[in-house]
């Protein structure tokens, strides 16, 4: 009797052990897999972002009457306009040539609480493109955060 | 009991005996066994997790870098000076991220082949071990000559 408990404790322990190494193992994956998808996708982003701006002409907020900017739009030398918006939980670009639209793209930003759009004003105009993130549920704080991409428009 | 009795019992008594202590023991290895590789994974998790970190505050530099540098960008040419280069400080957020950060935009002139200014941003940090990380390096160029008015 004694003996078959010691094991059985044995065996829970081993047990337990082994699925807390495991649960640990698989948040560290996903945690990673996460991690690196939304570096990468920021990453595109960013390169992306400059390079509009970077042969507009002239860049404007998308902003409704008394509401906070929905996007940004550079109008481009061909005439074309390439707007940026975040709206149902994506991050898209579109090309579009008066209203048709040519080109769309988006970029997969994951948990994503808020983004906002700035434009300075200066002899040189920058753009900023601020994202931050969703509260995490227990990892609220240790897994916030928050990325700027500055742009200035028409350096070429 | 008989001899032969008394040597069955005799030959149970071991055999349960060893029995029992083979049990306990293939328990006790595997505890050990376990307890080494939860060690070892543990210890694998960290280091995945200090390199996710680092990773972060790499892309976080680099970002910065870019984001200054795009600031400069909009400096026209003239201002740029190296006094006025040290007026340029990290953002919050990057501060928030990277310990210890250290940022260093100098300037020097050239004059092939066009005259113009070469502007380098730096920025290290203070890595895992305790030592300065290798720096982000970015390096723009500003001529004279694309200071059209707008």
């Amino acid at each position: 009797m004694v003996e078959m408990l010691v094991v059985v404790t044995a065996i829970s322990l081993i047990v337990g052990a082994t699925g807390v190494c495991l649960q640990g193992a698989y948040r560290a994956d996903r945690r990673t897999r996460e991690e690196l998808s939304r570096q990468a996708a920021l990453h595109r982003l960013a390169v992306q972002f400059r390079s509009d701006a970077h042969r507009a002409q002239a860049a404007r907020l998308l902003a409704p009457a008394g509401q906070q900017p929905a996007g940004l739009a550079f109008a481009q030398p061909d005439g074309k306009s390439i707007e940026y918006r975040w709206q149902e939980e994506r991050l898209e670009r579109r090309v579009l040539d008066g209203q048709n639209r040519l080109h769309s793209d988006s970029f997969a930003v994951s948990r994503v609480r808020a983004v906002e759009w700035r434009l300075s004003a200066g002899r040189t105009v920058l753009a900023t493109v601020v994202i931050r993130s969703a509260s995490e549920g227990a990892d609220a704080g240790a897994g916030k955060w928050e990325w700027h991409i500055d742009a200035a428009v028409g350096l070429r | 009991m008989n001899d032969v009795d008394f040597m069955r019992n005799v030959r149970d008594r071991t055999a349960v005996r060893a029995r029992r202590g083979s049990t306990l023991i293939e328990v006790g290895v595997s505890l050990v066994v376990l307890a080494t590789a939860s060690v070892v994974a543990v210890r694998a998790a960290q280091a995945v997790a200090g390199q996710r970190r680092e990773a972060e505050r790499l892309t976080s530099a680099a970002l910065e870098a870019a984001n200054l540098m795009e600031r400069l960008h909009t400096l026209p040419f003239s201002e740029v000076t190296p006094e006025k280069l040290q007026t340029f400080a990290l953002s919050p957020w990057c501060r928030d991220r990277l310990p210890e950060p250290r940022l260093a935009i100098t300037m020097s002139e050239e004059r092939e082949p066009a005259a113009g200014k070469r502007i380098a941003v730096t920025l290290d940090w203070r890595g895992r071990d305790g030592q300065r990380t290798p720096p982000v390096r970015l390096t723009a160029w500003r001529y004279a000559e694309r200071e059209t008015p707008p």
